[in-house]
């Protein structure tokens, strides 16, 4: 049973999550008819208004009670997509994406736009070939995604979330592809935890089997934060935390695993985007 | 004899593997097979499309040597790569050749 009754603000990440959880739970147990997840909607407002424009509620299959009428200022805050999800990559839904971006947030060269969906592809592509590699502790959903996004053009940021269920980086990792992890966390003198994993993986995009490697996607994330007023790249796999700022990275390791991997990136920018290759 | 990726197969380019979604890497990769068997010298045009993600670019041409059985030298005499709107995918494609070894 799920309670909202003193939540007044909540993430976007941990909304999707959340919605991730209630459509495993519920396609995962369907003797229990779909209802082994319940709960109350929002009392707050704005929270409820939000998850309604995110498509919460659809997504996890109750009323989305279109007669609350949404009176809040359109302007002045971001936009939510309905989430998504597949258990496949969806080119066509990574190009529409940088569209609304370079339309809702800020404007992109033609070159960056690929580079964006590009990198979009590249995230839900690690989900689909790598996450579900190996089994888990939990029943997953093999291959799935689930993506959460906002455009705010009144501050001309995006924020683009995907977070799936499976292993996390550090599990996915072939023999080939650790002993470059390795070397590089040996060489910056960083623990093989968790958190440093990730950050070694951000700056590998291929290895020589050409099975392994995390593609450029990361890289181009980075390029972007570099580039714009204000940005980040956060990833979260099990129980390490990377982010990546203009100018900084911050590492850790967290007690808890957050059962999955989630990749949120934001920029913020207030003019038309464009960076050269160094 | 030239092939455009966006023309001649989808301007959505895909994941690396046909099992992964549509579009892929591995699907362009034996399209180029089937053009090789026809021509000596192929041209392949990347403009135009959506954007790759690498592992498209991985699959379809380091891919060649991985799983086609055509050496290191046959692909870089064979194939010209054309990538104006986005140099870098140029790059990207031949070190995915330089990278791949034949599989065991």
């Amino acid at each position: 049973m799920l309670h909202f009754d003193n939540v007044h603000k909540i993430e976007p990440a941990a909304t999707l999550m959340l919605a991730a959880e209630i459509e495993r739970c519920r396609k995962l147990r369907p003797y229990v008819g779909g209802l082994i997840v319940n709960g109350t909607y929002p009392p707050d407002t704005d929270v409820f208004l939000q998850l309604r424009e995110m498509g919460f509620y659809k997504l996890i299959g109750v009323p989305d009670r279109e007669e609350v009428p949404d009176n809040r200022e359109t302007s002045r805050r971001p936009r939510f997509l309905n989430f998504f999800t597949f258990d496949t990559v969806e080119s066509v839904v990574a190009a529409q994406l940088t569209e609304l971006v370079s339309v809702g947030a800020f404007a992109i060269s033609e070159k960056l736009k690929g580079r964006m969906t590009g990198a979009v592809k590249e995230a839900m592509g690690n989900a689909v070939e790598h996450a579900y590699m190996t089994p888990g502790y939990y029943p997953t959903l093999d291959g799935r995604w689930w993506c959460a996004a906002y455009v705010d053009p009144m501050m001309g940021e995006m924020m683009i979330i995907l977070y799936d269920q499976g292993v996390g980086v550090s599990g996915t990792l072939d023999a080939d592809l650790f002993d470059l992890i390795r070397s590089i966390v040996t060489t910056r003198s960083w623990r093989l935890s968790d958190g440093y994993m990730i950050a070694a993986a951000t700056e590998l995009y291929r290895t020589s089997t050409g099975q392994s490697g995390r593609g450029r996607g990361f890289r181009d994330m980075k390029k972007f934060v570099d580039s714009c007023d204000d940005g980040e790249l956060r990833v979260l796999s099990n129980s390490g935390s990377y982010r990546y700022m203009k100018g900084g990275e911050q590492i850790s390791d967290e007690s808890l695993s957050i059962g999955g991997t989630l990749v949120e990136w934001r920029v913020r920018h207030g003019q038309p985007v464009d960076f050269e290759d160094a | 004899m030239s092939i455009s990726v966006a023309k001649d197969f989808t301007p959505h380019p895909g994941p690396r593997l046909k099992k992964q979604g549509k579009f892929s890497g591995e699907e362009f990769r034996k399209l180029l097979v089937e053009k090789l068997l026809d021509a000596d010298l192929l041209y392949v045009d990347l403009d135009g499309t959506s954007g790759f993600g690498s592992s498209f670019l991985d699959e379809a041409f380091g891919g060649l040597i991985r799983s086609e059985g055509m050496s290191r030298d046959e692909v870089k005499k064979r194939i010209i790569i054309k990538s104006e709107m986005d140099p870098s995918y140029k790059d990207e494609v031949e070190e995915a050749i330089e990278l791949a070894r034949p599989a065991a």
